[in-house]
């Protein structure tokens, strides 16, 4: 073309660029994990009921299973990136982990009322989930140009927050009908195969439809584990991850806010249950548009941010203002942020990290949040038995303006440049 | 690189992969057995469910000497509240009522009823119906139903209720207990507004929780399960002075004697989380304890069948349901089968 090589050329292309459309395999891993969250959902609702009318197991064995469970996709995350990394088989470990909780739900059936039985399925279940997540968005950002990341995560993102939303509510719908026809055992027999055919459709998406992203290694020391290690020895890498902890920490898990909420405004056990919906209906509204922002004006930036916007919901829940001031800064705040922090933090890392090791450092970035995120449910939960809630929102509003402050200094969102 | 150029790399390192067209294809068909199997499923369990009823349909009465239980047969009937005579032959069929309940208990022609209405939401509410089976009383509660009781004069209602939003320094469910003054109307919402005293001294904690209340004759002095840190305690609570006394430690669902002397509890004698505890009855005059012979550990706030006699669900195996059990509280006999497919059994007082 006569344009080549002009300047003008180039502003062309980047139009193109931040035009292009997010890549098909993008859109099939939301599909895939749409389905999942669906199938996985049906299930939490269903076993918690099952432990406790079927096996009436105590709400005190039924809570201890949870924490257990829970941890167990926190412990799996960087072993399987790493291996994801080694052999350069993200579709395998993803698929892994998504066949491991498809084929979960047709075990259910099978092992019956048995304690142990259910314990090893649910297990085998979060297994899944901890091994599929961090290959996952590896295969999100290789499969990805560099300029549309943000967008593409927020495609992803969206698809996924929709299958957590629409799983309860078949998941109610389920109980529902469990609960007035009789409650037998072939009834729950009949749900577990149900979700199972939901995940098992989202398998087939992933097996047919999504393309692994596999370099060649020029050395095979590039992925190994030393090299892995050394990501530990990029600078960026640790101020980041720096960052990313000190802005965790500082994140008031939605339980808590929803329970200040809750202790504010009276809220009935029915108004309670909706307020997550909130969350996640903005999450999803405005994970797509906020992923271009990032695109924009920098991801880094965005990041930020949307913390922000959670110093101001924080005030707000401390603050005297009116009920419905409060729900929507409790509610439409944090659902921006969540917009603004989970997919776009991905989007910023990713063409960071060299390709080869692109699985690992995902995971080591998301077990970093888990744990920032812990240690932040630990010390509210602490704080909260020591005084009211309010005072203790003031306090994570303070902490969080601090963690936003030193992240800037730690991470320019001012000078964010690409390799590419 | 450019992104043409970085799309042909792409689809280079893409290994064989079969057509789009035939990949639609295996899609489809995927879909189309799966949604098969799944309706399938759905429609093999809707049809195969139980249509057996629970009893007969007659006159339901809250009358005294009864004794009343919600049926756990599988059906149309599951849940509903029973009664039949106390001399019915073992496996009569007793008297249905129309009213479906999550737990239910009796008392002076009472019936007191917690119960989930609404479809996707559910709303769990404590209802109070008059031997007519007329409502009289509908309150929205906040919870998972878990134990029910009224005083022997039908006067007082109390309610325990597991609670998940309100846990979160610990795995496991917290507890609400509620009182409410039929008479009055007066309406306690948790007991943990109460001044409650361990060994003389005030005891606060965040992770205080009450549950299982019994009433005694006076309609003023309960007793109830207050537990913290791991540890329970026999309170005894105060209505008019706001107050719960520790009088013993590890205690649960106390239920007092219908001449008030004494009190059946569950021991916590394990500490395997699955199998704890072990029905114990207190004599309140000398603190004497005596194990009955229930064996089987059972999660459930016991009720007298008559002055020497308690009675308590156990539940089956592998379904909703469970079988009503009683056992002398003296210590002795043996554990009798009371009635198959019950819950929360209650013998109507007077």
């Amino acid at each position: 073309m006569y344009l080549t090589g002009s300047r003008t050329a180039r502003r062309i292309q980047d139009a193109r660029a931040t035009r292009e459309r997010v890549p098909f395999n993008v859109k099939m891993l939301g599909v895939v994990s749409l389905l999942t969250d669906v199938s996985s959902e049906m299930l939490v609702a269903v076993v918690g009921y099952y432990l406790l009318n079927v096996l009436h197991e105590s709400p005190t064995v039924i809570g201890f299973l949870d924490g257990l469970y829970n941890g167990i996709p926190a412990l799996l995350a960087i072993p399987a990136a790493y291996l994801a990394d080694r052999w350069q088989r993200r579709k395998l470990l993803a698929g892994l982990g998504y066949g491991a909780s498809a084929v979960t739900k047709l075990g259910f059936p099978l092992v019956g009322p048995s304690f142990g039985g259910l314990s090893g399925l649910l297990s085998a279940d979060r297994f899944g989930k901890g091994v599929r997540t961090a290959p996952r968005d590896a295969l999100i950002s290789l499969s990805t140009p560099p300029k549309i990341m943000g967008r593409a995560f927020g495609v992803h993102r969206m698809l996924d927050n929709i299958g957590a939303m629409i799983g309860p509510l078949i998941a109610s719908f389920v109980l529902l009908w469990t609960t007035k026809f009789g409650t037998e055992r072939r009834t729950f027999d009949a749900l577990f195969v149900i979700a199972f055919c939901v995940a098992g459709i989202g398998l087939v998406v992933f097996c047919l439809y999504v393309v692994d992203q596999r370099d060649e290694l020029r050395e095979r020391s590039a992925a190994s584990l030393g090299a892995a290690f050394g990501l530990l020895r990029q600078r960026w890498f640790v101020l980041c991850g720096l960052a990313v902890a000190l802005l965790g920490f500082a994140w008031v898990s939605d339980t808590f806010v929803y329970l200040t909420l809750a202790h504010r405004m009276h809220l009935t056990a029915s108004e309670y249950a909706l307020l997550a919906t909130g969350t996640m209906g903005t999450f999803v509204v405005s994970a797509v548009a906020v992923g271009a922002l990032a695109d924009r004006i920098g991801r880094w930036k965005v990041f930020v941010l949307g913390h922000l916007l959670l110093v101001v919901a924080y005030l707000t829940l401390s603050a005297d203002v009116p009920g419905v001031v409060m729900l929507v800064a409790a509610l439409v705040l944090p659902g921006l942020a969540y917009a603004a922090s989970d997919g776009v933090l991905m989007a910023y890392c990713s063409p960071h990290i060299p390709a080869a090791l692109r699985t690992s450092g995902i995971a080591v970035m998301q077990s970093i949040g888990a744990v920032a995120g812990f240690v932040s449910s630990l010390v509210f939960g602490v704080a909260w038995s020591h005084s009211d809630p309010a005072s203790v929102m003031r306090w994570f509003a303070l902490a969080m303006a601090a963690a936003v402050a030193l992240a800037t200094l730690l991470v320019s969102p001012w000078k964010e440049h690409f390799s590419d | 690189m450019t992104d043409d150029l970085r799309e042909e790399a792409e689809t280079k390192t893409q290994e064989p992969a079969p057509t789009h067209d035939k990949r639609a294809k295996i899609l489809i068909s995927a879909i189309a057995v799966l949604a098969v199997v799944a309706v399938a499923a759905g429609l093999a369990a809707f049809l195969g469910r139980s249509k057996q009823r629970a009893g007969v349909v007659g006159s339901f009465t809250v009358a005294g000497g009864q004794l009343t239980y919600r049926t756990t047969v599988q059906g149309p009937d599951f849940g509903k509240v029973v009664e039949q005579p106390l001399a019915a032959a073992q496996g009569a069929a007793p008297t249905l009522s129309n009213i479906p309940c999550e737990r239910s208990y009796t008392a002076s022609r009472v019936l007191l009823c917690l119960q989930s209405e609404g479809d996707l939401m559910s709303q769990p509410y404590a209802e109070i119906y008059d031997s007519s089976l007329k409502q009289i009383k509908k309150l929205e509660i906040t919870g998972t139903p878990n134990r029910a009781r009224l005083s022997a004069d039908g006067r007082m209602a109390s309610w325990t209720t597991f609670v998940t939003g309100d846990s979160y320094t610990q795995p496991g469910a917290s507890t609400r207990t509620s009182i409410l003054d039929l008479k009055t109307g007066a309406y306690i919402d948790s007991l943990e507004a109460f001044a409650a005293t361990v060994d003389g001294k005030p005891y606060k904690a965040v992770d205080v929780n009450y549950w299982g209340v019994t009433f005694t004759a006076d309609d003023n002095t309960f007793y109830a399960t207050m537990g913290s840190t791991s540890k329970t305690w026999l309170m005894r609570g105060d209505l008019k002075a706001h107050t719960l006394t520790a009088l013993r430690e590890n205690l649960e669902c106390p239920s007092l004697s219908p001449d008030g002397t004494r009190l059946v509890f569950k021991k916590r004698v394990s500490d395997d989380i699955r199998r704890p505890w072990r029905f114990t009855v207190l004599d309140l005059a000398t603190m004497k304890e005596t194990p009955l012979a229930e064996t089987r550990s059972v999660d459930d706030q016991a009720a007298w069948l008559d002055a020497h006699t308690v009675m308590y669900a156990v539940p089956h195996d592998n379904d909703p349901g469970s079988d009503l059990y009683a056992v002398p509280a003296d210590g002795g006999g043996a554990p009798r089968l009371l009635a198959l497919n019950g819950m929360s059994p209650s013998v109507t007082s007077g």
